[in-house]
This record gives structure tokens, C-alpha cells and sequence, in this order.
């Protein structure tokens, strides 16, 4: 039994992980003075689920406290509690609690059981107290309701309130169709009566208010008490369905009860169902079947490109109907590789959601006003990439805050307005995949760099470009904080930031303006998965070339060839390039040894600027990325391989570690 | 009856294991056959920069780049001549599949724990760590390999030195 529930754990641990960031998101979103309802039952409802799958499962901690926040957040959305900056912290907090339960539940570590019992403490303490404004106003009477009667009396209350939002929103017609609907015998004459009351609130007031005193009949609105007594009364079908739920709900959360049976509730499951059904037209597949599937595709178009090898040798009649369906096939092949693709795609919002978050309780910490814009948050990249990114931007977007944003004071003195603004943008270009974090605020100051970095060894001479200088702090071991703080300025993370973006086959530019501010770019792949290239021969063999890192390729004439020692250098547009024989890097046979007899191919990467020499050019075509790692190892100067129309593997040439592995050979070959 | 005769249980009271027996050169080696994938023919591979002679590069095995050994310069054992009848055994051995050249696949061949021989602390080219022991079989001595320990060796250099120590 125990071996069959093991195996929802981990749907379990998904979707929680998904409501919890849901959660977040929608508190981050909330209005405070004026909350939408239909936010407020997302929130609750994730909440909901959370406790009812921990429950299923016996993870006690987690139910023990989503159950105290469920019932806080199911009296914020009754209004019943006002909403406020506190409150949504301590929701966030509880948020941040519930995931480090949850990954101690995945992880079997242990439960932070004294944070849980705090966080608890803290619900409870908010609970307690009667913060909703309506019942400031008349605290003594609806704390009698509480203490002489039960849950029911407390149901009942909030039925009512639900009640009046109806008759206050409604046309008058709606209650009788709800009654009509939920209770066993309707009566029109005291429904009518009931209307008289809120319609004409001076002369009913007095006839059917005679047990309360209050004077003033707009009480009703605000007061839940004597409105319950009243309605008890002349709404007789109220009472019996109250008992009904009691019953059924004699050891539930009082939570649950009346968002099921009254009020404005059809109002919100009307809303609630296209949400339900976008939940479910999508579901949850295994990564590793869509890599499969990935693979096959790929296969399906190799197979199919041989057959269209072979086609063309075929002759006669059956030739030309034979390439008319393989061009058919191609085309179906083309599709079904697109669409296998695109399911590994996901809009950088997974990643960009948790900004709002991150910049709310930093701007608070760091005492800053800071917008948090987000702009082509639906740009579509691949899935590995979205988990690749977090850490990176989350460095970057902190960074900007922490030391772009200035304070308030500062900005005023400065001519702009007291609230920052950074910018988080993801756009496509071509097949790239533009990610900025524009801030407009201190930026970067060329002074300082260069001061620290002549201070830490990093250069000992200032006459560089600004670009030059802005990428100084990706150096390992910079950091211009004039203090360390816990959210920046440790000296590590620029560089880390840099070799992550690195990792995924980006590349980071910085542009920055004294006092504007700066903004920080990152070039990503489309995907990982595929690389548009430029197929390249060498001697027997092909390479593939990463089209982002070429410039131009050249056939180089004589006097353009120099010499230091053995090793060539290529003389274009006024600059010496270092020039590398591929073939001999790559320990390739029977190549063209003579620059000028082959190609030369000028390459960027984000360190060195360099030619490497090949036979001849190919052409440009879009490869899928196969790991060598998988099966063997990493290569040096090869970031992997990929398989050609006819079968054959072919090398993809990584630009980045070819130089530092040119640099590594040459400095072996001077050792030796 | 022919059902405990296929089984193997009249061979001897010890487990049975089942090896696939292989050639290299005169002699005669067998490996687990649960490590084994597939059999197929030479092709040619693509060479991978600066590897050791005896990888003979990476071929494309429905989708899977995967790296070719040739055992025979490996252990300087026999001719490494490559024709039709060069045959490659894909291997399947610890997530990862190798190929490794072999000059001929004979038999599945049936050897209890008690037909498994020691084998000699020195005097073979291979590293006494990658076999498992000796066994006749007919007229030959059959040496077993630890086929898992041979592919994930730092000498073969198939793996990255991290991963080796990992497994222990």
C-alpha cells in the first residue's frame, strides 16, 4: 500500500511546488485595498489543495500549516479580514515556509518542526485578532456570536455576509433563483419582504427589527450580528440547511462550509471553470520521453534525407512519384521535428515570476523604491534553459538593486524620480534569444572599476574601452561594493554569473551611462538542443561551426599570411588575428595544409577573436545538438556532435574552449 | 527436462552465468552477456581529437553518439584490420554504451561458478583487476572479463577521471 502511494509522491511534490508558486505570484499581484475576489479564492483554493494531497500522503506538517493559513486566507476572501502589507508578508513567509517543508518531504531530511510551529504562531496570532474593519465597529456583539454558539453560528454569519454582497452586487431577481435552488420551500412573500428591508431600508427597518435596537438600518451592511437575527427569522430556509451543513461539516474547517452551498459562489465557479479546463488540456510528461522523442524525430529526419539520396538515383517512371511523396514526407518530417521541439519550449515567465518577489522584499530590506517592469515575459525558450537562467538573472536583477537603484533621497537629489525602475525584458532576435535587465539607476562607474581592478591585480593599465572596463566585473574575485552586504558584494557571483550564462551558450554584454543607469544583455540560443551551423570539411572529416560565432569567412591570399615562429597570423582590415589550423587541433589527416589553398574563417567568442583555417565551406544548416559527455567524455574544443544526412557524426566546434585550449597547447608545446 | 538443461541446472549446484565469448587475435575472451546491447559490422567512425589510438572514434547508433574501442590495440593483441568481417559489440555498461572491435563473436557459452578458474596475478597483457577468472572450454582456456570495470577504467579513459572515482 504503502510502495503504491510512493508513487504520487513526486506528482505530489510537483503540483504542490506549482500551487506554491502560484500562491506567490497572486499575493505578489494582490490590491490590497481592494482585493479581487477571484484572486483570493486562486489563493485559497492552492492552499486547499496543498492541504488535502499533504493529507492524503500524511505529511502532517505541511496540512498543520496550510490548514491555520486556509483559514486565514478563507476569511480574507469572505472580507472578514482586511488585507494588509503585513499580513501578505507573513502569507509570503508562510509561502517560503511550506517550501523548505516540502523539500524536506522530497528530500526526507528532516521537518523544520520549530519554523512550522512559529509559523503557525504567527497565523494564529492574526487570526485572533479582529482585524476585519466591519467588525471593529461592533466588537462585543459578534464576539457573543462566537462564544455562545458554534461553528454553525459562525457559518451562518459569513452565509449571510456572502448573502449581502449578493443583494448588493445582484439584480434583485438573483437571490430568488439561488433560493429556489437550494432551499426546500422558498417563500416569495418573505423573500419579497426581504427585499423591502434593503430597498427601503427607513419603514421596514423598524417592523421587522424588533428585537434589535439599533437605530440606524444601514447597520446591516456593515454588521453581520443583528443582520443573522434578523434574517433567521424570515428567511426560514436559511436554518435548515445550516444544520444540514453542520453536520456534515462537524469536524471540518468552518473554511470549507459555505463557499459550497451560497452566496456570490456561483458567480465564482462560473469563473472557475475556464480555469479548470485550461488545467486540464495540458498535461505532465516526462522529460526524458520528449528527449526520446527528440531523438527518434531526429533519426526520422536522417532516414528520410537518405531516402532522398537514394531517390535520386532511382530512374524511369515510379523516379518522379517517388520524389513527389519523399518531398511530401519532408515536409511532414520538418513539422513533426518543429512540434516535438516546441513542447521542450516554455515562456521565460517561469522564470521571470519569481522577479516580482525578489525585488519586493529586496527594495524593502535595502529601503529603495524599485517598479519591477516585465516585458516578453510569453518569449518561448527551451526548458533546460528556464532552470539554467534562474541563478544568473536572480544575481543580475539583485545586482541592479543593490547597487544600479539608488535610494530615494539620492534620486530626488539627482533630478529623478524617487522610484527606480528595472526593466526585465526577453525578446527574439533572429534565433537568439535577447534577455536585459535595464535599471535606471547609478550605473556603472568607470572610476571605481578601474580602481579596484588596478587594486586587485586585474590590470595595470587604465586606457581601456568602457565595454573593456564593464566586463572587468566578470573577473573572478571583483566586487565594487564599498561594504559587503548579504544581498551583494561577496566578490564572488559576477564571474559566476558570467560562466553560467557562459555554460548555456550565452553571452552577456553590459552598456552603462554615468547616472542613467545600465543594462545587462544576455545572447541565449533558441535551444539547446539544436545550433544553426555552418558545416565546414576538413580533410575526411566535417565540423560544424556555430553560426553566432562567425564573422566571415575569407580565402586568404599570400600577403596575408604572417609568421611569429610557426604559428601564423592573419593580417585583415589593419589587425594581426591569430590564425589556427583546425586540422592540426583537431588531429585531422589529409587536410589542406596551405592557408591560401583552404578557408579561413574568422571567429568571436566572448573572450578572443580568432581564424581558424579549413578546406572548404559546406554550407549553413540547423543541427540537433547530441551530448558526447553521454557515452564518453568532454572534448576539448568540441562542445558536441551531431549526425548528418547520411548517418555520419560530425563534430560542433565550440569557439569558447577552442581558444583556451589553443592557448593551453601553445604554452605545452613552449614548456617542452 | 530440456527446459532445466536450457536453465542450466544440471551443470552443478553453483549460479550459472551466461557469457557472450569473443576472439581477439588466437585467443579467446568472454563477458557477461547481460552487458551486451547488439552485434553489428564495422563502420567507420569519426575520430575524436587527441583520443588514445585504440579509440577509434564515435559513430552514430540510432541517435546515440557513442565511442568505439578497439580492444585489439588496446592490448596490442592481433592485427587491427578492419574489413567485412570486423565485428563490434555494443555494450551496454553503467548508463553508457561502448562499443568495443573484436575480431570475431563464437558462442554463448553456459559456465557455473566452479568451471571459473582464478587467474594468475601476472603474465597477461590484460590488468589482472579487469578479469574475473579462467575457464576451459573445449580445447581453450576462456578468459572472463570484468567488462564493467575494463570500460570504466582510467586507462581506457572513456569516462571522465571523476565519474571512475565515483563508482569506486
Amino acid at each position: 500500500m504503502s510502495i503504491d502511494m510512493e508513487q504520487f509522491h513526486a506528482v505530489f511534490f510537483d503540483e504542490s511546488q506549482e500551487h506554491l508558486d502560484d500562491m506567490e505570484q497572486l499575493l505578489m499581484a494582490l490590491d490590497l485595498d481592494n482585493p479581487d475576489p477571484e484572486q483570493l479564492n486562486s489563493i485559497f483554493r492552492a492552499a486547499h489543495s496543498i492541504k488535502g494531497g499533504s493529507g492524503i500522503f500524511g505529511f502532517d506538517a505541511l496540512t498543520g500549516l496550510t490548514h491555520v493559513m486556509e483559514n486565514l486566507l478563507d476569511r480574507a476572501r469572505k472580507q472578514e479580514l482586511q488585507l494588509t502589507t503585513p499580513i501578505v508578508d507573513l502569507f509570503l513567509s508562510t509561502v517560503d515556509l511550506l517550501k523548505q517543508v516540502l523539500d524536506a518531504y522530497r528530500d526526507e531530511s528532516d521537518i523544520p518542526q520549530q519554523a512550522i510551529d512559529e509559523g503557525i504562531k504567527a497565523l494564529e496570532a492574526v487570526t485572533a485578532q479582529p482585524s476585519s474593519q466591519s467588525m471593529e465597529d461592533e466588537p462585543i456583539e459578534s464576539s457573543v456570536v462566537v462564544d455562545d454558539a458554534d461553528a454553525l453560528d459562525v457559518d451562518e454569519q459569513e452565509e449571510e455576509i456572502d448573502g449581502f454582497g449578493l443583494f448588493d452586487d445582484w439584480a434583485p431577481t438573483e437571490p430568488q433563483q439561488d433560493g429556489g435552488e437550494e432551499a426546500s420551500e422558498p417563500s416569495p412573500d418573505t423573500t419579497i419582504e426581504g427585499f423591502g428591508l434593503f430597498d427601503d431600508d427607513e419603514s421596514t427597518d423598524v417592523a421587522i427589527n424588533p428585537a434589535d435596537t439599533e437605530s440606524d438600518g444601514y447597520g446591516f451592511f456593515e454588521q453581520p450580528d443583528p443582520q443573522n437575527k434578523v434574517t433567521d427569522p424570515q428567511y426560514g430556509f436559511h436554518k435548515p440547511l445550516a444544520e444540514i451543513q453542520m453536520d456534515v461539516r462537524a469536524s471540518q474547517t468552518r473554511s470549507e462550509g459555505p463557499s459550497t452551498s451560497k452566496g456570490p459562489i456561483p458567480r465564482r465557479e462560473a469563473k472557475a471553470k475556464p480555469a479548470a479546463s485550461k488545467e486540464s488540456s495540458s498535461i505532465r510528461v516526462d522529460t526524458n520521453k520528449i528527449d526520446s522523442m527528440v531523438n527518434l524525430v531526429g533519426e526520422l529526419v536522417i532516414t528520410q534525407s537518405m531516402l532522398s539520396m537514394i531517390s535520386n538515383e532511382v530512374e524511369g517512371k515510379a523516379a518522379e512519384r517517388l520524389q513527389t511523396a519523399i518531398l511530401e514526407l519532408q515536409r511532414n518530417t520538418r513539422e513533426i521535428q518543429e512540434s516535438v521541439m516546441s513542447m521542450r519550449m516554455l515562456p521565460v515567465n517561469m522564470t521571470f515570476n519569481r522577479f516580482p518577489r525578489v525585488v519586493r522584499d529586496l527594495s524593502q530590506k535595502l529601503d529603495k523604491k524599485v517598479e519591477l517592469v516585465i516585458e516578453g515575459g510569453n518569449t518561448e525558450i527551451d526548458k533546460s534553459m528556464i532552470e539554467k537562467l534562474v541563478d544568473p538573472l536572480t544575481h543580475l536583477v539583485r545586482n541592479s538593486i543593490d547597487h544600479g537603484i539608488e535610494k530615494p533621497e539620492q534620486r530626488i537629489a539627482a533630478g529623478k524620480s524617487d522610484t527606480g525602475t528595472v526593466v526585465l525584458r526577453a525578446e527574439q532576435k533572429g534565433s537568439a534569444i535577447v534577455i536585459s535587465i535595464i535599471d535606471d539607476g547609478a550605473g556603472l562607474n568607470r572610476e571605481r572599476i578601474l580602481s579596484k581592478a588596478m587594486e586587485n591585480g586585474l590590470i595595470n593599465d587604465t586606457n581601456l574601452a568602457d565595454e573593456e572596463v564593464w566586463h572587468l566585473i566578470f573577473e573572478p574575485g571583483f566586487s565594487t561594493a564599498a561594504e559587503v552586504t548579504d544581498v551583494s558584494g561577496r566578490g564572488v557571483g559576477m564571474d559566476v554569473v558570467r560562466r553560467n550564462i557562459e555554460a548555456i551558450g550565452g553571452r552577456i554584454d553590459i552598456s552603462s551611462a554615468l547616472g542613467k543607469g545600465s543594462s545587462f544583455s544576455i545572447q541565449l540560443p533558441l535551444t539547446l538542443a539544436i545550433v544553426d551551423g555552418m558545416c565546414v570539411s576538413i580533410g575526411e572529416q566535417i565540423f560544424v561551426i556555430p553560426l553566432v560565432n562567425i564573422i566571415e569567412s575569407l580565402q586568404p591570399a599570400k600577403n596575408q599570411i604572417k609568421y611569429i615562429g610557426k604559428d601564423a597570423l592573419l593580417w585583415i582590415r589593419e589587425q594581426y588575428w591569430p590564425l589556427v589550423a583546425l586540422h592540426k587541433l583537431m588531429d585531422v589527416d589529409n587536410a589542406i595544409e596551405d592557408p591560401t589553398q583552404g578557408i579561413v574563417v574568422l571567429l568571436e567568442s566572448s573572450k578572443k577573436r580568432f581564424g581558424v583555417q579549413i578546406d572548404a565551406l559546406l554550407g549553413q544548416q540547423q543541427v540537433v545538438i547530441k551530448s558526447l559527455e553521454q557515452h564518453y567524455r568532454p572534448v576539448p574544443g568540441i562542445s558536441g556532435a551531431t549526425i548528418m544526412g547520411d548517418g555520419r557524426v560530425a563534430m560542433i566546434l565550440d569557439p569558447e574552449s577552442c581558444a583556451d585550449f589553443v592557448t593551453e597547447r601553445l604554452l605545452q608545446e613552449v614548456a617542452s | 527436462m530440456s527446459l532445466d538443461s536450457h536453465m542450466g541446472f544440471d551443470t552443478g549446484t553453483g549460479a550459472v552465468n551466461e557469457y557472450l565469448s569473443f576472439v581477439l587475435g588466437d585467443e579467446h575472451y568472454a563477458l557477461d552477456i547481460i552487458a551486451v546491447k547488439e552485434i553489428r559490422g564495422y563502420e567507420t567512425a569519426t575520430k575524436i581529437a587527441n583520443a588514445p589510438p585504440f579509440i577509434k572514434g564515435v559513430i552514430n547508433l540510432r541517435g546515440d553518439i557513442v565511442p568505439i574501442v578497439d580492444l585489439r590495440l588496446k592490448f596490442d593483441i592481433g592485427e587491427a584490420k578492419y574489413d567485412e568481417f570486423t565485428i563490434v559489440i555494443m555494450l551496454n555498461v553503467l548508463d553508457r554504451i561502448v562499443g568495443i572491435v573484436v575480431d570475431g563473436v563464437s558462442d554463448v557459452i553456459r559456465l557455473s561458478d566452479e568451471d571459473v578458474r582464478p587467474p594468475p596475478e601476472f603474465g597477461v597483457a590484460f590488468d589482472s583487476r579487469y578479469l574475473k577468472g579462467l575457464a576451459p572450454v573445449d580445447e581453450h582456456m576462456v578468459i572472463l572479463v570484468n567488462i564493467e570495470r575494463l570500460i570504466s577504467s582510467e586507462e581506457l579513459g572513456l569516462f571522465e577521471s571523476q565519474t571512475v572515482t565515483d563508482e569506486g
